[in-house]
């Protein structure tokens, strides 16, 4: 019999994210692989099915991520390639942040075997609600911080930026569990390019379980090289400027319409 | 599954337990300790923890590294690290 990998999201809030049709495909496998936020969700998922793996074990401080990611995603493909009717289920969305499922999927897929993903609540879901933040009204980018750290990019200062794993912010080696205040004044220098050192941010972090209460510490920006970081700590900076409008498209898109009234208000000829 | 998971896996999907006198009423019937009760009104999730023997401590990343690409998805794991620096180095 051929086996088969659906990768869910558990959502970010013990209980409350998980969709019925996750849930199902946890509680209808042979094998589950686990990979949660903290321990309680882990021992709620245990309950769900007989055999739950847990990809913890993988992780090892002074241990590159990278080699972490691929043993978790054999592990995974080798009950796979077993037969087995395998889930792979992770906090949060199973592909927002997420390399695993992402890895595992493109695997199995080039093998042949059939692999899906069911998406969840991520945490970026809850920082929309918790925060009151439409990504809509000004636009929002979002990074891990690390890698903003490392490539050039545009930032855009009338919009929403959202670094997420600030705790590891500069992280080479992609080996630790924290990077320390002289990684995070790099960080912090690099911002300063485009932001005022008062500016506000907010350090968040969503609910893991139902007593959690959600952190939306505001701070300036020069204080995020001495403050409380955890791993699931994101950095949220709000706008510094108001959207400038690019007047030269403007001007081409009002050209635009008054070309459709000129044509809208010519004289309409039928043949008789 | 254990009956203080139990609870919070109900606090976490029942509304009618937002509300502070059911949330007590349902803490009081629920069948756990009383430690686990004062953790939950406390809530202190350290304290809650403490409670529960075999709860498994969790390292929790992001998924992701800042030079994802196909490159770092080669199965030969010890050249790895070389792609990586690679990477990183041709970044700078």
């Amino acid at each position: 019999m051929s086996g088969s990998l659906v990768c869910v999201g558990t959502g970010v809030t013990l209980g409350a994210h998980i969709s019925p049709i996750a849930r199902s495909h946890i509680e209808q496998a042979e094998v589950v692989f686990s990979l949660m936020a903290n321990g309680f969700a882990e021992k709620w998922l245990e309950a769900m099915s007989n055999d739950v793996r847990s990809l913890q074990p993988f992780y090892q401080e002074g241990k590159n991520r990278n080699i972490t990611y691929n043993e978790m995603v054999e592990a995974i493909l080798t009950e796979v390639r077993a037969g087995k009717k395998v889930v792979a289920a992770f906090y949060g969305h199973p592909g927002v942040f997420a390399c695993i499922s992402h890895r595992a999927i493109k695997k199995a897929k080039i093998e042949e075997l059939p692999a899906t993903m069911e998406p969840g609540i991520s945490a970026e879901d809850c920082l929309y609600a918790d925060l009151g933040i439409d990504p809509g009204r000004t636009g929002c980018s979002h990074f891990e911080t690390s890698q903003f750290m490392f490539y050039k990019r545009n930032i855009d200062n009338s919009a929403f930026l959202i670094l997420w794993q600030v705790a590891l912010a500069g992280d080479q080696s992609f080996a630790k569990f924290s990077t320390g205040r002289a990684y995070r004044q790099v960080l912090v220098d690099l911002l300063l390019e485009h932001y005022p050192s008062d500016h506000q941010v907010i350090l968040y972090q969503a609910k893991g379980i139902a007593i959690d209460t959600m952190r939306a510490d505001k701070i300036h920006l020069s204080e995020l090289i001495d403050a409380e970081l955890f791993m699931h700590t994101t950095l949220v900076i709000p706008p510094s400027e108001k959207m400038q409008p690019n007047d030269k498209v403007l001007a081409l898109l009002a050209d635009i319409d008054k070309r459709e009234v000129k044509q809208n208000n010519r004289p309409k000829f039928s043949l008789v | 599954m254990n009956k203080v998971i139990q609870v919070l896996e109900t606090m976490a999907t029942d509304a009618y337990l937002v509300n502070k006198e059911n949330m007590t009423t349902f803490l009081t019937t629920a069948e756990i300790t009383t430690e686990q009760q004062q953790a939950i009104t406390e809530k202190n999730a350290d304290k809650l923890a403490e409670t529960i023997a075999d709860l498994p401590k969790i390292i929790s990343y992001s998924q992701v590294l800042p030079t994802e690409d196909d490159q770092q998805e080669d199965d030969n794991q010890e050249s790895d690290n070389e792609s990586i620096n690679k990477l990183l180095a041709s970044s700078f």
